[in-house]
C-alpha cells in the first residue's frame, strides 16, 4: 500500500536536493567580483534616481482602491457570460441594471475628481 | 463536464409579483442611486434639498409598505419572492415601517446637526439610504446569502458614516474599530453559514428548515457549531454582550445624528434578521441553541446596566442602556418557539425602544453646540430651567427606557417578561426584573440633573436653538412613546399579525 | 451523500482535508486579530477569515454538488474587496490628519 508512495517521496527528495543543490553550487563555484554598480538595485536596466524606500503618494492608494472596486465587480460578468443564452432577455436586462449602476458609480467618483492626479 | 452543464436549472424569470414584494426597497435604493448623481449637480448652498429628496423616497417606500402589509395579506407568498431568497411577509413589513420610520426621522434632524457641526456633504443622505434599504432587505432576508449581503450593505455604509466627521480623530477612530471588528463579526457569521450549508445543503432558510426537520440533515456538532458563530454574528451586529466592545467608543466617535439612526436602525434589523432565522428556521434546534441565547441574554442585561452606571457622558451611557436593552428583547427571542407572545413582545419591544431611543438621541442632536456635541453630563445641568418642553421629552424618554408605566417601554418589558415566565423561563424573568431595577438609577439621574438647579458660576453651554424639524422629531417621538403606551393595543395587534405572517413555515 | 460519475466531483476522503484547512486557516485569521496590532496587518488576518470561509463553501458545494457554494464565495470576495477599500481609505484618512496607526493608540475615547 505505501509502497505506492515511493516515488513521490523520491521526487520530493530529488527536489530538496535540487533547490539546495544550485544555490550552493553558484556560491561555490561562481566567481565574485562586487562593484558599485552589480550593489545597486536592478530596474530593469534603468539606473535608480533616488532610494526604494520613501513615502508613495496618497494618489497611488486612491486609484489603487478604485481600481479593486471595480476590477473585481468583474468577476460576475464571467458566470453570466456562459449562460447569458439561457438567461434571454431576462439575464441581459440584469446585466444592464448591474453595469448602469457601476457606471453611476464610475460618473460619481469622476466628478467628485478622484481620478485627478495634484 | 456534461454532467456540470446538464446541472444548470431551466431559469424562469421573476414575475411581476415578485418585484412587488421587493416595492419598498427598490424605491429606496433607486432614490440612493439618484441621489448619487443629484449630490453633483446641487450646489453646497442647497443641499437642505437633498434631504426633501430622501424624505419624498422615504415616505414614497413607506406607503408601498402599508400597502404591501394588506397585499401580503390577501396573497400570502408561502414560499416567499425571488425563487425563495426573500419574504415578503408581514413580520418583513412591520420591521420595514420602523426602519423606514426611524430613517425619515433621521434624515428631518440632521440638516440642521449637519450644518452646525459643518458636515453637510451631500452623500450622507445617499448612505442613510443605502444603509437603510440593507436594512430593509436584511428584514426580509430568507437566504444567506441574502442575509450576508445585506448585512453588508448596511455595515458598509455604517462605517462610512461614523467616520463621516474627516477631520475629528475620535470620529475617525470610531470608524476604524467600527470596520476592524465588524469585519470579524461577519466573518464568524460567514463561517456559521458555510457550516449550516454544508450540513444542510441549502442556503434558502425554508430549505434548511425543511432539511433540519425531516432529519435529512443530522444535528451534529458541525451544525451546532455553525449555529452558534452565526449568533455570534448577529450578536455582535445588535451589540449584545460579550461582543458589544466597540458599542460605546462607536456611538460617542461617531457624528449624534448617525449615532441615533444605528443605534436604533442596525438593533431592528439585526434582530429581525436573528428571529427569523433562530425561531422560524432553526425551531428544531432550539434545545441546543436556546442555552446559548440564554448566555448572551443574561450577560447583556447585567454588564451593560452595571456599566452604564459610571457613565458621564450621554452618548456612551445610552450605548450601554442599548447594551442592556439587546438582553431584554432576548428574552423574547429566547422565548419565542415556545410561546408566540415571545416573538410579538420582541417586535413591540423593537418598535417601542426605536422610538424612545430615536428621541433621546434627537434631543442630544438638537441640543448639540457649535462643532462639538454637548454630551457630558455637566452640560445637561440645568437644562429644564432654559429649555423646560426639550427636557421634560427627555425625562419622557429615560422614564420610557428605564420601563415606567405609562410608557412604550413599560409594555415591552411586561410582554417580554411575560413570555418567558409561559414558556419556563422564569429565571430569565427574574434577571430582567432586578437589572431594570439597577437601570432606574443612571436613567433617574439624568432626569435629576437636567431638572437641578444650575451653579451659579458655572459656564453656560451654546446650545442650539430648537429649530421646527428637531421641535417636530421630539414630538413626534414622545408622542409616539405615549400613545403606544396607553393604547397599547394599536401597536400589540400589528406586532401579533406581523408574528403570524412570518416566513418560513414548516 | 451524492456520488456521481463527475470526474470534477470531489472524492469524498478528499472533503475533510479541506475543511481542516479551511479551519486552520480561519483559526490562524483570528490569532492575527487578536494579535497584532497594526490596522492593515488586523485587515490581512480578516481577509485570511474570508478566504477560509471561502475555501470552505467551495469545498462543501464541489462535495454536495451544488452551486450555491461557488455562488456564495463569489458574494464573499466582492463584499471583502469592498470593505477593504473602506478600511484603507479610513486608514489614510487617519495618517493624514496626524496619528501612528497602531489598534491601542486608538483609545481618544477611553476614559
Amino acid at each position: 500500500m505505501l509502497d505506492a508512495y515511493i516515488p513521490i517521496l523520491a521526487f520530493f527528495g530529488i527536489c530538496v536536493v535540487f533547490a539546495a543543490g544550485v544555490p550552493l553550487l553558484s556560491a561555490w563555484l561562481g566567481p565574485r567580483k562586487p562593484s558599485p554598480e552589480k550593489s545597486m538595485p536592478y530596474e530593469s536596466g534603468v539606473v535608480p534616481q533616488i532610494g526604494a524606500r520613501q513615502r508613495f503618494s496618497v494618489s497611488f492608494y486612491v486609484t489603487a482602491m478604485l481600481f479593486i472596486i471595480f476590477d473585481v465587480e468583474s468577476i460576475f460578468l464571467f458566470p453570466w457570460a456562459t449562460i447569458v443564452r439561457q438567461l434571454k432577455i431576462f439575464g441581459f436586462v440584469e446585466m444592464v441594471v448591474f453595469i448602469a449602476t457601476l457606471f453611476i458609480g464610475l460618473v460619481y467618483v469622476w466628478r467628485k475628481g478622484a481620478f485627478r492626479w495634484e | 463536464m456534461m454532467a456540470l452543464l446538464a446541472a444548470v436549472p431551466t431559469l424562469t424569470p421573476p414575475t411581476g409579483s415578485d418585484i412587488v414584494g421587493l416595492l419598498p426597497e427598490v424605491i429606496l435604493g433607486g432614490a440612493f442611486v439618484i441621489l448619487l448623481l443629484l449630490d453633483l449637480i446641487t450646489p453646497a448652498s442647497r443641499r437642505t434639498w437633498l434631504a426633501a429628496f430622501s424624505v419624498v423616497a422615504i415616505v414614497a417606500a413607506f406607503g408601498t409598505t402599508v400597502w404591501g402589509w394588506f397585499d401580503a395579506y390577501n396573497n400570502p407568498h408561502v414560499h416567499g419572492v425571488f425563487f425563495g431568497a426573500f419574504a415578503y411577509d408581514r413580520f418583513g413589513l412591520f420591521i420595514n415601517g420602523v426602519l423606514l420610520t426611524s430613517a425619515l426621522l433621521v434624515v428631518v434632524i440632521s440638516p440642521q446637526y449637519l450644518n452646525r457641526r459643518g458636515l453637510h456633504y451631500g452623500e450622507y443622505y445617499s448612505l442613510i439610504l443605502a444603509a437603510t434599504t440593507g436594512m430593509m432587505l436584511l428584514a426580509g432576508a430568507a437566504s444567506l446569502m441574502v442575509i450576508f449581503l445585506s448585512v453588508e450593505l448596511l455595515s458598509i455604509s455604517l462605517y462610512i458614516l461614523s467616520g463621516f466627521s474627516r477631520t475629528d480623530e475620535r470620529s475617525q477612530e470610531a470608524a476604524l474599530k467600527y470596520l476592524l471588528l465588524g469585519g470579524f463579526a461577519s466573518a464568524f457569521l460567514l463561517y456559521g453559514m458555510a457550516l449550516v450549508y454544508g450540513e444542510t445543503g441549502h442556503t434558502q432558510l425554508e430549505q434548511i428548515a425543511i432539511a433540519i426537520h425531516s432529519g435529512i440533515a443530522t444535528v451534529d456538532p458541525l451544525l451546532l457549531i455553525g449555529v452558534v458563530l452565526m449568533l455570534v454574528g448577529f450578536a455582535f451586529k445588535v451589540s449584545a454582550a460579550p461582543f458589544h466592545m466597540w458599542t460605546p467608543d462607536v456611538y460617542q466617535g461617531a457624528p449624534t445624528s448617525v449615532t441615533a439612526f444605528m443605534s436604533v436602525a442596525t438593533k431592528v434589523a439585526a434582530f429581525a434578521a436573528l428571529i427569523r432565522v433562530f425561531s422560524f428556521a432553526f425551531p428544531d434546534l432550539y434545545p441546543q441553541w436556546q442555552t446559548a441565547v440564554v448566555f448572551v441574554c443574561i450577560l447583556s442585561m447585567v454588564w451593560g446596566n452595571l456599566a452604564a452606571l459610571s457613565q458621564t457622558s450621554l452618548k456612551r451611557m445610552l450605548a450601554y442602556s442599548g447594551i442592556a436593552q439587546a438582553g431584554y428583547i432576548l428574552i423574547g427571542v429566547a422565548s419565542s418557539p415556545h410561546d408566540a407572545g415571545g416573538t410579538i413582545g420582541a417586535l413591540f419591544y423593537l418598535a417601542a425602544y426605536s422610538l424612545t431611543n430615536l428621541g433621546a438621541f434627537a434631543v442630544i442632536t438638537i441640543m448639540s453646540g457649535r462643532g462639538e456635541d454637548l454630551d457630558r453630563y455637566a452640560s445637561i445641568r440645568g437644562l429644564a430651567h432654559r429649555r423646560p418642553y426639550v427636557a421634560a421629552a427627555m425625562a419622557l424618554f429615560m422614564l420610557s427606557l428605564a420601563g415606567f408605566p405609562p410608557t412604550a417601554g413599560f409594555f415591552g418589558k411586561f410582554l417580554v417578561f411575560s413570555a418567558a415566565i409561559k414558556s419556563g423561563l422564569m429565571p430569565l424573568a427574574l434577571w430582567g426584573i432586578a437589572t431594570s431595577a439597577v437601570s432606574i438609577f443612571y436613567y433617574l439621574r439624568v432626569v435629576l440633573l437636567m431638572y437641578a438647579k444650575p451653579d451659579a458660576d458655572a459656564k453656560s453651554y451654546e446650545w442650539s436653538k430648537t429649530t421646527v424639524s428637531g421641535g417636530a422629531v421630539v414630538a413626534f417621538t414622545t408622542a409616539g412613546t405615549l400613545v403606544f403606551g396607553v393604547f397599547v393595543t394599536l401597536l400589540y395587534t400589528v406586532a401579533t399579525a406581523a408574528q403570524q405572517g412570518a416566513l418560513p413555515r414548516l | 451523500m451524492i456520488l456521481s460519475a463527475d470526474p470534477f466531483l470531489l472524492a469524498p476522503d478528499a472533503f475533510p482535508p479541506l475543511l481542516g484547512l479551511s479551519a486552520l486557516l480561519f483559526s490562524i485569521g483570528v490569532a492575527g486579530v487578536l494579535v497584532r496590532r497594526n490596522p492593515l496587518v488586523v485587515f490581512m488576518s480578516i481577509e485570511l477569515m474570508l478566504n477560509a470561509v471561502n475555501l470552505a463553501f467551495i469545498s462543501f458545494g464541489r462535495f454536495l454538488n451544488s452551486e450555491e457554494g461557488q455562488i456564495f464565495a463569489f458574494m464573499v470576495i466582492v463584499v471583502a474587496a469592498a470593505e477593504v477599500v473602506v478600511g484603507l481609505a479610513l486608514i489614510t484618512q487617519i495618517f493624514r490628519i496626524g496619528r501612528r496607526l497602531d489598534v491601542d493608540d486608538l483609545n481618544e475615547m477611553k476614559l
